[in-house]
């Protein structure tokens, strides 16, 4: 398979979230995918994950800012929105699940999702994701005050 | 130049942070160097915030974990342990203020991942750059779990 071949099976599986038509994912990705960040095995599991977004972010929306490729990867370069206003499942530390009442707020997630394309399909992934912004705007998270730290 | 000279520059550049060898930095950086992750230009600026992680966590160690190019562009995922032992100048807050934090004493690891694009044999631009900023944060101490939260799962949070 060429660099642009490997993209654009990138590209349909984005797409493909995009238009809530994870079925497709059948066709894109490995049934045994291997998610190395989150260390999780089964295309099913992943198509779960984008369940528990269109539940609580109706909206949710997967833009690419960047898409790199060389040999067996693609890098892409996501910058993911949505509106929470659904109910939305978060794993908690411990890795049970909370359930968050929505709260209407606009929230943005960027990453880096690189995966590797072995004769057609998306086989194993790692990734970066940048998720102080959604659970801030959340309200799960906030920063410490800082009375006694010296502005620079 | 080839990828595999240009992804050359970028290991290089690694082995200068984690030696501390800034002078190392003229050859591989232009002069010009434009970070639109961190929205600054200069070779200059980008030693001074080297220096400044250098005075935040002296021990700092970053160990590339995958390296791809294509054209002009080098990605880098890669990790970064560290000790925050120093002042660390210039945090931003969400306000958008920035503070000097005392040193955590804080351990942490967090993975990152940077696009660069190389110009001539220099680098010339970080295109981009996402960090898991909430692992980070969440391990120097600097954020906490809400009200909301300690009620949502009150078993995660001492």
């Amino acid at each position: 398979m060429s660099l642009e071949e490997n993209k654009a099976i990138i590209r349909k599986g984005i797409e493909a979230v995009n238009e809530r038509n994870l079925a497709l994912l059948d066709e894109l990705m490995a049934s045994d995918f291997f998610d190395h960040t989150l260390q999780t095995r089964g295309l099913e599991g992943a198509k779960q994950v984008y369940a528990l977004f269109f539940k609580g972010f109706p909206d949710f929306h997967m833009a690419i800012e960047d898409i790199v490729a060389e040999g067996d990867k693609v890098w892409v370069r996501l910058k993911s929105t949505g509106t929470h206003t659904g109910e939305f499942y978060l794993p908690t530390p411990s890795g049970k699940m909370m359930t968050l009442a929505p709260t209407g707020k606009k929230i943005t997630i960027k990453s880096v999702n690189i995966r590797r394309v072995v004769e057609g399909k998306i086989i194993e992934g790692w990734n970066v994701t940048d998720s102080l912004d959604l659970l801030k705007e959340l309200g799960v998270i906030e920063y410490k005050r800082f009375p006694d730290e010296k502005v620079s | 130049m080839s990828k595999e000279k240009n992804k050359a520059i970028v290991r290089r550049l690694w082995e200068a942070e984690n030696e501390r060898n800034l002078a190392l930095l003229d050859e591989l950086i232009a002069p010009d160097y434009v970070d639109s992750a961190f929205q600054f230009t200069g070779l200059e600026e980008y030693k001074q915030m080297q220096i400044m992680s250098i005075a935040a966590f002296p021990d700092f160690h970053e160990t590339i974990e995958d390296i791809v190019a294509e054209g002009d562009k080098v990605c880098v995922h890669f990790k970064v342990t560290g000790t925050h032992t120093g002042e660390y100048r210039g945090f931003p807050l969400p306000s958008g203020k920035k503070i000097t934090l005392a040193p955590t004493g804080k351990k942490f690891t967090i993975t990152c991942s940077l696009i660069w694009r190389i110009v001539d044999g220099k680098i010339a631009e970080k295109e981009s750059a996402v960090y898991d900023w909430m692992d980070f944060h969440k391990q120097l101490g600097i954020i906490e779990y809400t009200e909301k939260a300690k009620k949502l799962f009150p078993e995660d949070v001492s």
